[in-house]
């Protein structure tokens, strides 16, 4: 995986670009699914923290850009990467297929409830309270995330997990 | 030196960490700054350009029905200016009145609304008119049925827009009949209601009486409609209303953005006796 670094800085911006002009519109209750917390879990699953913190920053500088919101999205994609850096699975491990899978979900799902949280500490525009930002849209941004990482996983991501 | 290195391998993915977090912490700190304005200028422009090009695919297929409902608002205004005009021939004397409102109409500049968010992460319009247009921060964006929002950000070819429908938008607003006065709020929820705040309980105000916007704001001209009041629950030194907004956020395509009101005299009166903001931060309440 750190050999296609090019393709992956690639995919990250194609990402970017689906995440801020597709998938941030289909919202339930305000919140919306996050393929890009998807994708730096993803990363930090398989290359490791620092790895994953990196792509988090890179993907916050973009996402940023184009959302006009660059300093809370950078601080928000680092500690997703940074959080699901904890659910490494090291190239060389002897975990099976779904030892691995369990992992990866386990790194959407707290990427995705740290990153809400560090986002909604610094943002309110819908007016709501805190706990229900926290906990609410957090447990929904979980809940979203992690179908999306299912979905991939099961399309794309079968033969990354075997080898 | 070795135990410095030997510290720095250790510790190099928190220290990484403190890193990244700084950075993004400056550029929280600095984002109204000249470079980092710029920066986020080049991303609304960039954003704006791809969304106009996504959205005017959308247009096409809506022109029909947009047609229509631009000649029933043209028929609304048609009819308006009529009457404005027999009752204008009619009361000469009155006109001095109406000539702050007929002076503003002159420079209002019309745009598109090409992208709208409404979630948790982001609560904003992108309209297709900027600063070669003449479009500036703190600028009244509306339609005929009311208020839509204030300009906060303006890049060459595009302007954000806060919509009344943020947590952070504050208006005065004044009834068309009782004239009581108060500070609208929207506190989330649902999109087509708003909240009307500080008014008192001697207020005379009824059920059904139009909100409109006053001349005490610092942005937005007065008389334009911002909703109709339809509960209204007394508290304790203050009515709890809750108002329909005029303008329905979910169709919005078309806006106008009215010219800024300049009274630096009022503004600078207003701020006189207030504790010094923070650079970039305005004031809530306007």
């Amino acid at each position: 995986m750190t050999r296609s670094l090019p393709l992956l800085l690639v995919l990250l911006a194609v990402l970017c670009l689906i995440q801020v002009f597709g998938l941030s519109r289909l919202t339930l209750f305000g919140v919306s699914p996050d393929i890009v917390t998807t994708f730096v879990a993803v990363i930090s699953v398989f290359t490791g923290q620092r790895t994953g913190m990196t792509y988090g920053f890179a993907s916050g500088m973009l996402t940023g850009l184009l959302s006009g919101n660059i300093g809370v999205s950078l601080l928000t994609r680092t500690v997703e990467g940074f959080i699901s850096g904890y659910c490494h699975v090291p190239e060389k491990s002897h975990a099976t297929m779904t030892q691995k899978s369990r992992m990866l979900y386990l790194a959407i799902v707290l990427a995705s409830f740290f990153g809400n949280l560090v986002f909604n500490l610094f943002n309110d525009p819908l007016g709501e309270s805190l706990a229900y930002r926290i906990f609410i849209s957090g447990t929904l941004t979980c809940m979203m995330n992690l179908l999306l990482g299912i979905a991939l996983n099961k399309l794309f991501l079968r033969k990354t997990l075997t080898e | 030196m070795q135990k410095f290195f030997n510290f720095l391998v250790k510790h190099n993915a928190y220290l990484l960490l403190l890193l990244y977090c700084s950075v993004a912490l400056l550029v929280i700190r600095f984002e109204q700054d000249d470079l980092l304005s710029k920066i986020r200028s080049g991303g609304t422009e960039l954003q704006a350009s791809i969304s106009d090009k996504i959205t005017s695919y959308g247009y096409l297929f809506n022109l029909r029905k947009e047609n229509e409902r631009l000649m029933k608002i043209n028929a609304e205004l048609l009819s308006n200016v009529l009457r404005d005009q027999t009752v204008l021939h009619d009361e000469k004397n009155r006109r001095a009145l109406f000539a702050d409102s007929a002076a503003a109409s002159s420079g209002y500049i019309t745009a598109r609304v090409i992208d709208r968010k409404f979630s948790s992460r982001e609560n904003m319009l992108l309209i297709d008119a900027g600063k070669k247009r003449g479009i500036r921060r703190d600028m009244t964006v509306l339609t005929p049925q009311g208020l839509v929002g204030r300009v906060i950000f303006v890049s060459d070819n595009y302007a954000k827009v806060m919509p009344v429908i943020h947590s952070d938008f504050k208006v005065s607003v004044s009834s068309d009949r009782s004239n009581a006065l108060g500070i609208l709020s929207w506190n989330g929820g649902a999109e087509h209601l708003a909240a009307i705040e500080h008014v008192p309980i001697s207020s005379p105000l009824k059920k059904g009486e139009m909100m409109l916007t006053t001349d005490f704001s610092t942005f937005s001209p007065r008389s334009i409609p911002v909703g109709r009041v339809i509960r209204i629950k007394p508290d304790k030194l203050f009515y709890r209303i809750d108002i329909r907004l005029a303008v329905d956020f979910s169709s919005l395509t078309y806006v106008l953005v009215a010219p800024l009101k300049t009274d630096p005299e009022k503004i600078e009166a207003f701020h006189e006796d207030l504790p010094q903001e923070q650079p970039g931060i305005t004031n809530p309440v306007n």
